[in-house]
């Protein structure tokens, strides 16, 4: 891992989003206490904890495989935390009851891991390292095991669970979509270096690098300048500043069209609009434009 | 030879257990010799009149059971150390001492424990037997426990780490009861291997603790006696329920 | 300190303390000389290891690698189509498996003695043969060298059976479809696919079988009658009646020696398998 450097504030759900090998997991680990780093600090709340085990970080990680403890019961692997802090009992069933209420998982308190279902058992995951109110809670892909449908509805409860509790997130994650569609903050991470970082919607409409551009969706290169295809406005009229173009091909992706070009340099563009906005046919001759607003020029 | 594989194995059963069923059969048998005479339990009465016998099961119940617990609590924490960092080493050791042949390893304590008299005073007896028990048979525990550690999820741990636990923590709460069945199966086993063995006891014992396998020899040097035929088979019987029970906690998860 | 190092520390001080050191003496006292009671003296001496090269012992020794090269490839031989058999047997796999190992674990003593009231002179076949006229007079099965290799045999044959096993239960069935797609009979598919395949299993099980046969001590007392002398044999004989320590030490460490050397040889394949 090479200079990776960032802050995450108070409450805040960041992401951190890159192809696998990128070097997030690691990021995650050594913030957790599994890993130490080879130079550099880490601070919780200003205070440095790299040398720190885990055990005595103030920080609590929920595991991609959710590693809820096969012998335990859900309310007892909830307490688990609870109970090394030596609470009392009471204390204990309380906040394990509540924790559990607010992962929507009350009247399972006595099942085993292997008696509920995968979206159950991220949910105990959840509730396990977030009754113990940790500075940080750090997901590693908590979402990648799930089927889809299940991920979208789990984004939302998660997104929910963090407005909730207050609590910063740091979310480790390879599906750009998620990253964007929960943050605060994004970073992008590859090849062991930090690419970018800033809000969605800075380093979706401002990508800084080639790299950002391209894994946070699609891009068409054009003249030198990144353009987003559903940026690219077609018509059959030209106008001031637009470039010609022939259609190729239109590919139907069920909630948009993309429309496939090439210009008079050969270069290729999609645009994307809706299914009503586009009838145009195969070998047309079209005009593209885009606001300069929506270029980005990267190094 | 789709028919001959069937009928070579359950042949080759057969050579398996004949000896034993055979021993089986003619401890029942009212006869001193081979041939059947008529059903009789008078043997395995015998066997406990027989005080020799009795005081050398006791021997070797006792020898087993205390070699046992002691190599179990060693051989588990050890394979639980290997699991977290490989010492090739200690690994290689622990099979070099399983592979080598007994009367080495008997040979090679014997000679130990009487050098080690010219300065403490001792001699040999049952706690050179249980001492000698002790380390053939971390081997077999170190063994079990590890093929066990071999599949248990390693973030089992760090998330008991992560919430909190020490290591020592995450081994008492977490790791040791996911693994108590296996460590019951190699205490069953280390039982087994320890109340069988005959070379390296007989090597070690000195003269006031003889277990059972010795007096087994003796007897079975002298001829073949029913007693010991109804003896043979009450360890057998004893020992193959350890190793069945033994069997179901390995593979139960 | 780590967990893990307080974890080791009473395992590493059984294996130096209970293990190596114990070698340790015995290969000290392989050089010293004999003690007129058992026990050893000085001076120093290489008398014992010169010792070995007498015929007679040079003849024991060869004895036991022959008689354990011998039950080596009978167990090889017998255990292989049984290994076979059961890796193909479908759900009662391990049952069967379970049931060739049950006999292994209960007692090696009792087991030898069970041959011993089979094959006397007054045992259990003899009686049956005589009974049925078969025979006039006992046939001298026991206290002989074939009785040894029949007691070795049956006294290893689960090792070798368990990791030719392990390796055959792993070989895809289609494999043989294929051969027998290609034209071979069952016995030429067996000859030229399993065997090759299985040869990892089949070094282990060689390990697992040859070096016990090699130290062998109470098989070949107990079934040879104390007239099959094997280097088990002469090593617990210094030890005893010879009183001659330095001499059997000397013995153990060629032993040894030469169990390191097959660990060596069939090792590093079979190692694997463990």
């Amino acid at each position: 891992m090479n200079g990776v450097s960032f802050a995450i504030g108070h409450g805040e759900f960041f992401s951190l989003v890159g192809p696998s090998g990128c070097g997030k997991t690691t990021t995650l680990r050594l913030i957790a206490g599994f890993e130490e780093p080879t130079s550099g600090q880490l601070l919780l709340d200003g205070h440095s904890v790299e040398g720190l085990p885990a055990y005595q970080r103030d920080v609590s990680t929920v595991f991609q495989n959710y590693a809820l403890f096969p012998h335990l019961t859900v309310a007892q692997n909830v307490a688990f935390g609870l109970e090394r802090r030596g609470r009392p009992q009471n204390e204990i069933t309380d906040k394990v009851g509540r924790a559990l209420e607010l992962v929507h998982l009350s009247g399972k308190e006595a099942r085993l891991p292997n008696q509920i279902s995968g979206g159950e058992r991220q949910r105990v995951a959840l509730a396990r390292s977030l009754v113990l109110e940790p500075k940080v809670l750090l997901l590693d892909e908590p979402l990648s095991a799930l089927d889809a449908k299940l991920r979208k509805e789990m984004r939302h409860e998660l997104k929910n669970l963090q407005r909730r509790t207050g609590i910063a997130f740091l979310f480790v994650t390879h599906d750009q979509e998620e990253a964007l569609s929960l943050s605060d903050r994004v970073a992008i991470m590859n090849l062991g270096s930090l690419e970018q970082l800033g809000t969605p919607q800075e380093v979706y409409r401002t990508p800084k690098t080639r790299f950002v551009a391209e894994f946070l969706g699609n891009v068409n290169w054009l003249r030198g300048a990144g353009v987003r295809p559903e940026a690219v406005r077609v018509s059959r009229a030209a106008c001031e500043g637009a470039s010609a173009a022939v259609v190729e091909a239109q590919t139907f992706l069920g909630n948009c069209v993309h429309l496939r070009t090439k210009l008079e340099d050969g270069s290729a563009c999609t645009a994307e609009m809706a299914q009503q906005e586009c009838d145009f046919q195969a070998g047309e001759r079209v005009y593209l434009s885009w606001n300069t607003a929506d270029e980005f020029r990267v190094p | 030879m789709k028919r001959f594989l069937p009928v070579y194995a359950c042949a080759a059963y057969l050579f398996l257990y004949l000896p034993l069923l055979a021993l089986g059969a003619f401890s029942f048998n009212d006869s001193k010799i081979a041939v059947w005479h008529g059903f009789t339990f008078d043997w395995y009465g015998n066997v406990f009149r027989n005080s020799a016998l009795v005081e050398g099961m006791l021997n070797s119940l006792l020898i087993a059971v205390v070699a046992t617990l002691f190599a179990t609590l060693i051989g588990t924490l050890a394979a639980y150390a290997l699991w977290q960092k490989r010492l090739p080493w200690l690994t290689g050791s622990l099979y070099l001492s399983l592979l080598s042949p007994e009367i080495v390893t008997g040979v090679s304590l014997l000679v130990f424990f009487q050098w080690m008299f010219r300065f403490l005073k001792l001699q040999l007896g049952m706690h050179t037997v249980i001492l000698a028990h002790i380390s053939f048979s971390l081997a077999y525990v170190v063994i079990v426990i590890l093929a066990r550690l071999r599949t248990f999820d390693r973030s089992l741990e760090e998330a008991a780490n992560d919430l909190g636990a020490t290591d020592w923590q995450a081994f008492r709460y977490v790791t040791a009861p996911l693994l108590l069945p296996g460590i019951v199966a190699a205490a069953l086993l280390c039982f087994t291997v320890s109340f069988d063995d005959y070379v390296i006891t007989s090597l070690v014992a000195g003269v006031n603790s003889e277990t059972l396998p010795m007096i087994i020899y003796a007897m079975a040097r002298k001829g073949v006696s029913p007693e010991v035929n109804a003896l043979s088979v009450m360890i057998t019987v004893g020992l193959g329920v350890l190793v069945l029970v033994s069997g179901r906690l390995e593979s139960k998860r | 300190m780590k967990l893990r190092t307080w974890f080791l520390a009473p395992g590493a001080l059984v294996m130096v303390g209970l293990f190596f050191l114990p070698l340790l003496i015995v290969l000290a006292y392989s050089f010293l000389s004999r003690g007129a009671y058992g026990g050893v003296l000085l001076p120093w001496t290489i008398d014992s290891y010169a010792r070995i090269f007498d015929s007679l012992y040079l003849a024991i020794l060869w004895r036991s690698v022959w008689i354990a090269a011998v039950s080596t490839a009978l167990c090889l031989l017998l255990a292989f189509p049984l290994a076979l058999y059961i890796s193909r047997a479908g759900a009662r796999k391990t049952l069967l498996l379970n049931l060739v190992m049950l006999p292994f674990w209960t007692s090696f003593l009792i087991r030898t003695y069970a041959w011993m009231f089979l094959l006397r002179d007054t045992g259990l076949i003899n009686t049956v043969l005589q009974g049925l006229h078969v025979i006039h007079e006992p046939l001298p099965l026991l206290f002989n060298t074939g009785a040894v290799i029949l007691g070795l045999v049956y006294g290893y044959l689960p090792f070798m059976v368990l990791p030719l096993y392990a390796t055959l239960e792993k070989l895809d069935p289609a494999l043989l479809d294929a051969a027998a797609d290609l034209g071979a009979s069952p016995v030429v598919a067996v000859w030229r696919v399993v065997v090759p395949i299985s040869k990892p299993g089949m070094m282990a099980g060689c390990l697992l079988v040859f070096i016990p046969c090699l130290g062998a001590y109470l098989t070949p007392d107990l079934m040879g009658g104390g007239k099959t002398v094997m280097i088990g044999n002469l090593v617990q004989n210094q030890f005893t009646t010879s009183r001659d320590w330095p001499f059997g030490a000397a013995i153990s460490l060629l032993l040894m020696g030469m169990v390191l050397l097959v660990m060596r040889v069939l090792g590093d394949k079979g190692e694997e398998l463990l």
